[in-house]
C-alpha cells in the first residue's frame, strides 16, 4: 500500500473539501436533471415539444463565471455567458446521487445554465479509488462547463405570468 | 465519507488506562473531568465548531496526558536538582514527590569521615591490629613482608599507629598526691607499693607543677637518654634504640583497598540523578496554577499536532484547483507556545529554589530592619 495518497488520506482531503465547499464557501446551485424517458421526441430524436426535467437538487460547488458577451443582430440584443461549475464528486454522490451530463440545467445566480460538457479528470495521487489495479487516490471533481440559456426554452418556470416567488 | 471519527464534541474520556497512551492518570476521576474540559476548551480555541478539527478525541486526551506528565517531570527535575545532595545515600524505596524533605548533614558527614580516617578519629575504614616480634640486635623490619602485600595476607597496607613508646612519664612521676618530688615513688615501688599513694603528704600542688615535672621527665628521656622511637618509611620500620631482647610490637594499619573502596555504601540507595525516587504526582494533588499550565500546554501540543496532520499535504486539491492548509503555521505556533510555557515554568521553579528563597528572606529581613530603623526613637525622660 502506498504510504501517501492512502484511503485514509483521501478521506482527509475529502473532509477538507466538504468543509471548504459545503460550509465555508457555500455556493449552492440547483441542478435540473434532464429526464430522457419522459421527454417526447420526434422521428429525428428531437424534443420538439420541449425537454422535461426532474425536480431540482441543491448542491454546493465552486462557480467560475466568464464575463457576459453582448451581441446585437437583426433579432435584437442578446447576451451570452459561460461558466464552469466545479463539483466535489463525493458530494454529488453523497447529497444528490446524480451524474452530471450534457444537457442538464444548473440554476445559479438567478439564471439557468445548460451543461455543455462534464469532465472528470482531477485524480488526487494520480489514481481513482475504484481502480482495481491501484489503491488509494481520489477522484476529486466533476467540472461542468455550461452556457447561459433562455428561461422560456426550459419550461422549468412560468415565464408568461408572474413567478410565484417574486413580488410584483 | 470515512471521517466520522473526527472530534465532534460528543466522545468523553471514560477514565480508562487504555484510552491514553501512557496510562499514568487513567483512573483518577479528576483527571478524567479535566481531560474532557480541556479537550472542549482546546477544540474551541482551535475554531470548533465553526471549523472542523482534523483530530480525534483520543488525540486531545493524549496531549492532555503528555501535558500533565511534562508538568510533573519539570517539577520533579527541579526537585531532584534541589534535593539530590540531601537525598544521596537515602533509600530509593521512598517516593519523594510532594514530600517536604528534612535537611540533614549526611553528605557532609560522609565527606568528613574521610578526614576522620586520616586523622585517626573515627571514619569508616577499619583499623586492623597486628604484631611483629622484635629481636635483639635487629632494628629494621619490612612490614610489607611481615603483614603487608608480600605476606600471606597479600594486602597493601598503610601503617596508622606503632605502639612503640617509652613508658608514659606519668607512670614514672612521683605520685602527685605525694607531691614531694623526691625518689619516694621508686622507693615505694621497690616495696611492692608502686603507683599507689601512701597518703603521706596532703599538700595541694597546682596542676602546672605536675605538667612541668612530666615535661622534665620526657625531656630527660630525649636529651640524656636514647628514648624509644622509630622511623617508618615505605613500610620499613626502624626501631630506635636497637632492641636488646625479644619483644612484641603492636601496630595498627588499614588496608589501602579498604580506604579506596568506592562501594562502601550499601546498594539500593540514592546515588545520582537517575535513581532518586521522584515518581509522577497524582493529578489531583496538582494545584490550580499547575492545572492551568497543563491546559495551556495541551493547547500548544494540540495545535502542533493539528499542524502535523494538516502539514502532511500542505496543498490539497479542491474541485478545479487546489488550496493550501495552515499546517506549518500551526506547527510553529504550537512549538513556540510550548517553549514559552516550559521556559516560564522553569523560571518560576528557579525563583522558588532554596537559595533564592533564602536570599529573598534575607532581603525581606533587611528591608524590615531598615523600616524599623526609621521609626523615631522616644526620648527617655526619667
Amino acid at each position: 500500500m502506498a504510504l501517501f495518497n492512502s484511503a485514509k488520506d483521501a478521506a482527509f482531503i475529502t473532509k477538507i473539501n466538504y468543509e471548504l465547499i459545503g460550509d465555508i464557501i457555500e455556493q449552492n446551485v440547483h441542478i435540473y436533471k434532464l429526464d430522457v424517458n419522459i421527454t417526447n421526441d420526434n422521428l429525428y430524436g428531437e424534443s420538439s415539444t420541449g425537454k422535461t426535467y426532474r425536480s431540482c437538487v441543491r448542491v454546493p460547488c465552486m462557480v467560475t463565471r466568464e464575463d457576459q458577451e453582448w451581441s446585437d443582430s437583426e433579432f435584437g440584443v442578446d447576451v451570452n455567458q459561460t461558466a464552469t461549475f466545479a463539483f466535489l464528486k463525493d458530494m454529488l454522490i453523497d447529497r444528490a446521487n446524480l451524474v452530471i451530463e450534457v444537457g442538464d440545467i444548473i440554476e445559479h445566480d438567478n439564471a439557468f445554465w445548460e451543461v455543455d460538457s462534464a469532465v472528470e479528470n482531477q485524480y488526487w495521487g494520480g489514481r481513482r479509488p475504484d481502480d482495481a489495479n491501484l489503491t488509494g487516490g481520489s477522484s476529486i471533481s466533476i467540472l461542468a462547463a455550461a452556457h447561459l440559456t433562455r428561461r422560456s426554452k426550459l419550461s422549468i418556470e412560468n415565464t408568461q405570468g408572474p413567478r410565484s416567488n417574486e413580488v410584483y | 465519507m470515512a471521517t466520522s471519527s473526527y472530534y465532534d464534541g460528543t466522545e468523553l474520556f471514560a477514565n480508562a488506562y487504555q484510552e491514553v497512551p501512557i496510562g499514568t492518570y487513567g483512573s483518577e476521576a479528576s483527571f478524567g473531568t479535566d481531560c474532557n474540559n480541556a479537550t472542549l476548551w482546546c477544540a474551541r480555541r482551535l475554531g470548533y465548531p465553526m471549523v472542523d478539527i482534523e483530530l480525534q478525541a483520543i488525540q486531545f486526551w493524549a496531549c492532555f496526558e503528555e501535558s500533565a506528565l511534562e508538568y510533573t517531570a519539570q517539577v520533579n527535575r527541579f526537585n531532584i536538582r534541589e534535593n539530590l545532595l540531601l537525598a544521596r545515600g537515602a533509600s530509593t524505596g521512598s517516593n519523594l514527590s510532594h514530600r517536604n524533605l528534612s535537611p540533614n548533614l549526611g553528605s557532609q558527614i560522609a565527606i568528613s569521615k574521610q578526614y576522620g580516617t586520616e586523622a585517626g578519629v573515627g571514619g569508616d575504614v577499619t583499623f586492623h591490629s597486628a604484631s611483629i616480634t622484635l629481636n635483639a640486635g635487629i632494628q629494621t623490619y619490612d612490614l610489607d613482608a611481615l603483614i603487608g602485600i608480600n605476606s600471606a595476607t597479600a594486602k597493601d597496607i598503610e601503617i596508622r599507629r606503632v605502639f612503640y613508646e617509652s613508658s608514659p612519664a606519668m607512670t614514672r612521676f612521683f605520685d602527685p598526691h605525694i607531691g614531694s618530688g623526691v625518689g619516694s615513688q621508686q622507693m615505694l615501688a621497690g616495696m611492692g607499693m608502686g603507683m599507689m599513694s601512701p597518703a603521706i603528704n596532703y599538700l595541694m600542688m597546682p596542676l602546672y607543677d605536675d605538667l612541668l615535672r612530666i615535661q622534665a621527665i620526657e625531656f630527660n628521656d630525649h636529651v640524656r637518654k636514647s628514648a624509644n622511637s622509630f622511623e617508618l618509611t615505605n613500610n620499613k620500620l626502624t626501631i630506635l634504640p636497637k632492641p636488646t631482647g625479644t619483644s612484641t610490637l603492636w601496630l595498627h594499619y588499614i588496608e589501602v583497598d579498604d580506604r579506596n573502596n568506592l562501594l562502601r555504601t550499601p546498594a539500593g540507595v540514592v546515588s545520582d540523578y537517575s535513581n532518586i525516587n521522584y515518581a509522577n504526582t497524582l493529578y489531583g494533588d496538582i494545584n490550580d496554577p499547575g492545572k492551568q499550565w497543563i491546559r495551556k500546554y495541551t493547547l500548544a501540543l494540540t495545535k502542533e499536532l493539528l499542524g502535523i496532520v494538516r502539514g502532511k499535504y500542505p496543498t490539497i486539491p479542491i474541485p478545479g484547483g487546489d488550496t493550501s492548509l495552515d499546517g506549518d503555521t500551526l506547527r510553529s505556533e504550537g512549538a513556540a507556545e510550548r517553549d514559552v510555557l516550559v521556559e516560564q515554568l522553569r523560571e518560576d521553579l528557579e525563583q522558588s529554589s532554596r537559595r533564592n528563597m533564602m536570599e529573598r528572606n534575607s532581603e525581606e529581613a533587611q528591608f524590615q530592619q531598615d523600616t524599623i530603623n526609621k521609626i523615631p526613637l522616644n526620648i527617655y525622660v526619667g
